[in-house]
């Protein structure tokens, strides 16, 4: 099974060796991803090359079962094929969403420090969107009622 | 993780199957697989077997470690080992569920297989926790357990890194005395 300790093994495959791997590579490459975000508790480097290229995959052997024609019994095994990858890629995006929900303010601090970021550019966004809606959010159900000196949200006195 | 999550991951290993029609190599994404040609036999995985079984378009052949006199001599081994010995396959447990739900009539002797399963299930779940019984009663910092299966080690995993946890923090507080306690919230 995959464990945290494998992550260094593949962090240079799957950047220099992204182009030369098969499609059953990737795939290997994007389970034991989803495995390790599964099983840690904090946000691991994200592997967006890894899940694009899937998603690409995906997309041309959507195409295919198009052109395809009706009815053919190789559709049926190809389109359960693709709802498996499909539910490996949102269970492990979803996983790392979940996440970032949980250290938004954390994750966004440290990102700016860190030299690889641990975020894709679309969890960087949504990080950023979440904290300001949660922001507002508590502004305004609950800091503006409170005494002047305690209305200020300070992310280093609040567990989120 | 979920049991379906295990089952789900399970369902890649490779199962032989004798299908009943004819087709061409299919180019999945994750290999390719096939040709399919009536009565002879070929490696798949097991979801496009059970698949296949479902729609009656195939045969399962049942794994080698499949067989009540392997399983026998696997369940004395067990029985008779202080240890957890080594399982003839990684996912015993979900392929033979898998298996005898979907095709029992592909499987010789399915009853008594999943009577052994289901005993050696039993035997090493026991051991399980008796071992972990004993480890948490110890103050040992780590324990080494060879051979466990995923399935088994999902059976415990929530519970006993939570557990381990509070048992943690009750330690904490009782060493580090009520002060401690009152700022740690």
């Amino acid at each position: 099974m995959a464990t945290v300790d494998d992550i260094p093994f593949d962090e240079n495959g799957s950047e220099e060796e992204g182009e030369a791997m098969t499609a059953a590579e990737v795939l290997g490459k994007l389970e034991e991803a989803w495995l390790n975000e599964k099983f840690a508790p904090e946000l691991l480097e994200n592997k967006s090359d890894i899940v694009e290229c899937m998603m690409s995959q995906i997309q041309e052997m959507e195409e295919n079962i198009q052109r395809a024609k009706k009815g053919d019994f190789k559709v049926s095994l190809h389109r359960m094929e693709i709802d498996r990858i499909r539910y490996i890629l949102s269970s492990y995006l979803r996983i790392r969403l979940k996440k970032i929900e949980k250290f938004t303010s954390h994750l966004l601090q440290t990102e700016a420090t860190l030299e690889d970021p641990c975020l894709s550019a679309e969890e960087l966004h949504f990080a950023k969107q979440y904290q300001s809606l949660l922001e507002s959010h508590m502004t305004n159900m609950a800091l503006k009622h409170m005494p002047p000196n305690l209305q200020k949200l300070d992310p280093k006195l609040t567990s989120k | 993780m979920d049991p379906s999550e295990v089952e789900f991951i399970s369902e890649k290993e490779s199962i032989s199957i004798v299908p009943n029609f004819s087709l061409d190599k299919i180019y999945l994404i994750g290999g390719d697989v096939g040709p399919f040609n009536p009565g002879l036999q070929l490696d798949v995985p097991l979801w496009i077997a059970v698949n296949l079984k479902q729609r009656q378009k195939c045969r399962i052949i049942a794994p080698d470690w499949m067989d009540v006199e392997i399983l026998e001599e696997k369940k004395q081994e067990e029985q008779e080992s202080k240890f957890f010995t080594k399982m003839p396959c990684d996912y015993y447990m979900e392929i033979t569920q898998l298996l005898l739900q979907h095709a029992p009539d592909n499987i010789p002797k399915a009853d008594e297989i999943r009577m052994l399963v289901k005993d050696i299930w039993d035997l090493r779940i026991a051991k399980l926790r008796s071992s972990i019984d004993i480890f948490v009663k110890s103050d040992v910092t780590h324990a080494m357990l060879n051979y466990l299966t995923l399935m088994e080690l999902n059976t415990v995993r929530p519970f006993l890194t939570k557990a381990l946890d509070h048992i943690q923090q009750l330690r904490n507080n009782v060493s580090y005395g009520a002060a401690l306690w009152s700022s740690q919230d």
